[in-house]
Formats: structure tokens, sequence, C-alpha cells
């Protein structure tokens, strides 16, 4: 009987997920991303529990800082309206965070407001209200980025987004991740699971 | 000779009509009247790449981070007023701070133009809660890069209402306590120095 039963829980996470549309990326553009490794890890299981996963890197995104004046002017620049449409048609995000000086990067923040606008200039929400979002973040000390992640799940929650309760932060990133970019030690990797089925549990 | 308090003061903004940058003026105006030398940046003229470390590490810090750098080492005190986007502290800000964080020699000690620097912080916006969201999290981010953050702020709610033709606040009350926290941020140093 324990198969059927196995098998009957396999095929529902994996209805459940199905519907949902993902897009994964990191606050951080460097090449050697502690953060880019974490958001492959989080898209792979996404995809393993029947999840569309797209990952971006925010370093193919380049976007001027936002500034009213230069928004009166131009608008929205094109990056940052490609970025919100992905947003738009995503129904879970899942954002890495790195810390610099105990908050979120630049580049992180940079795109966040630029994503709470829309193409007219004006403030919206639709990129992220009712948007089910997991946070992450990792980082070289011993907080693995939580300062950041605590910051970062205020933002996103008074802009409407949905964070999900379990938020992992994995401390030492310099020796946290094997040769391949995964996640050494089996309780974060089993913390970082937990993580995503919350993302993509139906309500 | 008696100690001349230095004060480093900028708005958190880009835009040129910015509610911040009228606000820290009336704070700068504060310092000056208790004996400060302020010197007053607009971020808008320091303009910098997005911090990446790959650039750090090919190319060093830019021109313009280690003039930012230079004015803070050169100050004991930074007058700032930050807006609120999205409940926290501009991108253009936090890129500001976050590369002049970085060392620009080898052997200089790591975050050593925010240790122990005094800031005073203040907001302005057109919401009800006058930016206060936002100065929360520029608190806790000074406060971990070890710089000590007055108690006292003030948030400005209704900005785009608040200040008359010649950049001051229209509501009395509101314009004193400006000029409160910059004289205070320069009395604090002057015992702070001593």
């Amino acid at each position: 009987m324990k198969w059927i039963l196995a098998l009957i829980c396999l095929t529902l996470s994996g209805s459940l997920a199905a519907e949902t549309t993902v897009l994964a990326f990191a606050g951080s553009t460097r090449e050697g991303s502690f953060n880019k490794k974490l958001v492959r890890e989080a898209a792979d299981i996404a995809r393993q529990l029947g999840a569309t996963v797209t990952i971006v890197d925010l370093k193919d995104y380049p976007i001027p800082f936002y500034d009213a004046d230069l928004e009166a002017t131009q608008a929205m620049p094109p990056n940052a309206k490609s970025l919100r449409s992905q947003m738009l048609a995503s129904n879970a995000i899942i954002i890495a965070t790195p810390e610099y000086n105990g908050s979120l990067s630049a580049v992180l923040k940079n795109t966040i407001d630029w994503l709470s606008r829309n193409d007219e200039g004006k403030p919206s929400r639709d990129a992220f209200k009712g948007k089910k979002f997991a946070i992450l973040s990792t980082s070289p000390g011993p907080t693995g980025g939580s300062r950041a992640a605590a910051h970062l799940r205020t933002i996103i929650e008074n802009l409407g987004g949905e964070v999900v309760s379990k938020q992992v932060s994995i401390p030492n990133a310099g020796t946290a991740f094997n040769a391949k970019g995964l996640l050494e030690n089996d309780s974060s990797k089993k913390d970082l699971r937990e993580e995503i089925q919350q993302l993509l549990q139906k309500n | 000779m008696a100690y001349k308090p230095k004060i480093l003061a900028f708005a958190g903004s880009l835009r040129k009509e910015s509610f911040n940058k009228k606000l820290v003026k009336i704070a700068v105006k504060g310092a000056q009247e208790a004996g400060a030398e302020v010197t007053y940046i607009d971020l808008r003229d320091l303009p910098m790449p997005i911090y990446d470390q790959d650039i750090e590490d090919k190319q060093g810090l830019p021109e313009n981070a280690l003039k930012l750098k230079e004015l803070m080492f050169q100050n004991d005190g930074f007058l700032i007023a930050c807006p609120e986007y999205n409940s926290s502290m501009p991108a253009a800000f936090k890129n500001a701070i976050d590369w002049a964080s970085r060392k620009a020699k080898p052997e200089e000690v790591y975050l050593s133009c925010y240790i122990d620097k005094v800031v005073t912080l203040m907001s302005a916006s057109p919401g009800e809660l006058g930016g206060l969201r936002s100065i929360t999290q520029v608190r806790a981010m000074f406060s971990n890069i070890y710089s000590l953050v007055l108690p006292k702020q003030k948030c400005i709610p209704k900005a785009d209402q608040a200040f008359d033709q010649d950049g001051n606040l229209k509501d009395a009350k509101q314009q004193n306590d400006v000029i409160k926290l910059g004289k205070e941020l320069a009395t604090f140093l002057e015992k702070y120095k001593r």
C-alpha cells in the first residue's frame, strides 16, 4: 500500500506545482556569486516539483538608477520593462539576496524600484501583489545575509507580495557550496527544499 | 584651539527638485548656526556604476567613490535626508554607501570611513509616514557599519505640500525641529570629540 500512497503524494505535489510559473534571480551580478548558486539549486527543486522556472541574471538587465527626472523624460528603461513583464507573467518568485553593509545590494533595490512602476511612470504593485515570494540569502559571514533578507521581506510585503514564512540564510558561503555549486550541508538542503515546497503549495 | 565640528550633508535622492535635498539644507543651516563647518554634496554630482565585486576586483574603486570616501574621512558627522522608495532607501544612495565602504588601499582599516562617525537622519515623503520606514532601514544599515546614529530623527509627511518656494518648511514647528537636528549634531560632535 505504501507505494500507492507514495505515488499519490508524488502526483499531488507535482500537480500542485504544475500550474506555477516561477521567476528566479539573485541580487548579485558577480560572476562567481554565491547567491546565483543558491538560486540555481532552488530553481532545480522547483522544477522537480513540477513548476516552470525561468532564471534571470540581473547582469543581463543593466538598468540606470531610478531617478524620477529620468522617468519623466524616458519612462521605463527597456531592460526594466522586460523584467517587469516576466514578473507579471509569473505567479511565484524566488529571490536570493546578498548582504552589503547589513542590507540589500543596490542592484537588487534598483530592480525592485523599477518593478514597482508601470510604463506610464506611475506607481504599480502589479508585479508583486498577490504573488508568492521565497526569499533566500547567503553570505561569507556568519549571518548568511539574514539582515538583508529581513529588509527584503519588509519591502516585498509592503508591495503586496506574499512572502513564505520559511527563509533560508546560508552562512559561511565560502565553504557552503561544493565544486558543482550545490549546497554541501544536508540540513541546509532540507531547509531549502521545505522553503520551495512552501512557495509552490496552493493555499 | 576649540574643535570645530565638521559635517558632511547630503540627500539620498538624485532628483533635481528633491524634497530631501531641501530638507537637509534646512538642517545644514542649524549646524552652521551652531558653529559647524558643513560640506553639502549632491549625489547627482558623484555618479558611480552599480556596485559589482567583479568591477572592484578588476578596476578598483571608481573615481567618485574615492571622492566620497575622502569627504567621509574628512568629516566627523553626517547629516542625511533619505527618501523612501518602497519602504527602504533608494538604490543610488545605497550604492554610494556600498562603494564608499570598500577599501581604497589594502592597508586601510575596513569601514574606517564609517566607524565612529555620528549620523543624524531625516526624511521627507509625499506619504503619510514621511519616510519613516526608509530611515528605519538606513539607521540599521549605519549601525551595522559602526556609525553612531543619534536617536532623534525627523520625518516630514505630505512633502509635496510642506515646503514653500524658498525651500523652507511652511510649518514653523517642523522648520524649527529640523534646524535643531542640525544644531544638535554639531553640539554632540563638540562634546564627543573633546
